[in-house]
């Protein structure tokens, strides 16, 4: 039970050690082509030139190929934490970042958890005190926010994943 | 029925990248606009880190992960007054990312250090902060001939007035940086009161539940 | 008599600061120590030289004024380009 946090803390360490040393990489690039252009304005024709040039290139791709790595690793981690908050029943949580990435208000939140766990607007609407045509907006609001097109749709989101079909990338 | 979906990683507000560009810069205007002397090694030595800095921000901005990308916080003023007013009613909408206030002091600040830094590179002639060692050393001990560069002619007025306006500008400039940094550290805190959540924590930390 | 006058009328016109500074474009000299000794002549001690920008900065004390100033050579040239006030 303790495998997940730690390959998650593991994951946290990585990230920010890739990234000092992207900046590492970005620090060195910045300085030699600071040096590289007085070169420049002496001589351009000169092998020297030409062989500065070609390792400039190189650093710049570096860091473009750093950067893309670094995404990448961060986006799978991300990927890798919702996995295994969902394989350690921690679907609540689950929930609340995928409202938090619709950017729900937090009114929202609460009728959108209540509309998952199965309780009708009425109910909703006397649980919160609030009149059933407000409960039916924000249900509204919900399901445009998620980009479905109603309860059931908005339901199977979560379903989906329980039922172990793995994440793929957001398109 | 539709395609099988699937949750998307939410965004994890905010990554490495994002937090050390932030307050690298911070210390280095902060350092350079109060403490440092012009034209000194420190101060030319955090002007290229931050300059660094700047280019590895922008440079994630087109590559890096959604939320800190530029398509997620564009500069927007109608939004931005929008959600000033907002601000001050107390209750504003939330973002997966900066909110369009936050996103327009993003911009007028990169704007206003790209000033600096340009002005600043003017100012010592592009030397980087090896050159500039390289030439404080030589005076101190006495050799003057290592300062002068090929291609030097003779220093016109118009060369002079350039550099009194380039150091003009660049004085102003950082003032302004100045300005903008307080101006945003009392937004973090209205934004911070009206979501009723600590937001420096993020851009300090990171995301802490994930 | 009227010429005696106007010499010392045209003498204490000359404000008497100006004869303690170096101006721009004056030569100064291409090596710490002749330009110490020019600086010192213009009315100007130095303190110390330093590299800023690309050019030499000569601390110096203007011996009219007693004010800390700063005055800049082209280390190509050996001329002043550029005279501050020390902030």
């Amino acid at each position: 039970m303790t495998a997940g946090p730690d390959i998650r803390a593991a994951g946290r360490r990585q990230t920010v050690a890739l990234s000092v040393f992207l900046l590492v990489q970005t620090l060195g690039t910045v300085f030699f082509v600071g040096d590289v252009v007085g070169d420049l304005q002496e001589d351009p024709t000169s092998v020297h030139f030409i062989f500065e040039a070609v390792v400039t290139a190189a650093l710049v791709l570096g860091i473009l190929f750093g950067a893309f790595a670094l995404r990448r690793t961060v986006e799978l981690l991300r990927a890798q934490d919702q996995a295994l908050a969902v394989a350690q029943g921690a679907l609540s949580d689950v929930i609340e970042g995928q409202f938090t990435a619709w950017a729900l208000t937090p009114a929202e939140r609460d009728v959108g958890l209540l509309a998952l766990k199965g309780l009708d607007v009425a109910e909703i609407a006397e649980l919160r005190g609030a009149a059933q045509g407000t409960v039916r907006a924000q249900l509204t609001r919900i399901y445009s926010k998620a980009g479905v097109s109603g309860r059931a749709q908005f339901a199977a989101f979560f379903v989906e994943d329980l039922l172990g079909q793995g994440l793929t990338p957001a398109a | 029925m539709a395609a099988p979906r699937t949750l998307t990683a939410a965004p994890s507000l905010w990554d490495p990248v994002v937090r050390l560009t932030h307050w690298g810069i911070a210390l280095a205007v902060v350092i350079n606009a109060i403490f440092s002397d012009g034209g000194s090694l420190t101060h030319v030595t955090l002007g290229w880190l931050a300059m660094a800095l700047l280019v590895m921000r922008l440079i994630w901005g087109a590559l890096g992960p959604a939320e800190a990308r530029f398509s997620a916080f564009p500069p927007n003023f109608a939004a931005g007054l929008r959600h000033l007013r907002q601000l001050r009613s107390g209750k504003v909408r939330h973002y997966p990312s900066h909110n369009p206030a936050g996103a327009l002091m993003i911009y007028a600040f990169w704007a206003t250090l790209s000033v600096v830094i340009v002005t600043g590179l003017v100012l010592t002639g592009g030397a980087t902060p090896m050159q500039v060692a390289e030439q404080k050393a030589a005076v101190a001990s006495g050799d003057w001939s290592a300062l002068i560069a090929a291609g030097d002619g003779e220093s016109s007025d118009e060369d002079r007035g350039m550099r009194h306006t380039a150091e003009e500008v660049h004085e102003v400039a950082a003032n302004l940086l100045l300005f903008l940094a307080a101006l945003h550290i009392l937004g973090v805190v209205l934004e911070s009161r009206a979501m009723r959540r600590n937001l420096v924590a993020p851009m300090l930390l990171g995301d802490r539940d994930q | 008599m009227k010429l005696k006058l106007l010499a010392a009328l045209a003498l204490s016109m000359t404000p008497f600061a100006a004869l303690a500074m170096p101006a721009i474009g004056d030569m100064i000299g291409t090596e710490p120590v002749a330009a110490k000794a020019a600086l010192e002549k213009a009315g100007c001690p130095v303190t110390e030289f330093e590299a800023e920008d690309g050019k030499i900065e000569a601390k110096c004390k203007d011996a009219a004024t007693g004010a800390a100033m700063e005055v800049y050579i082209d280390p190509a040239t050996g001329k002043v380009v550029d005279i501050k006030a020390e902030d």
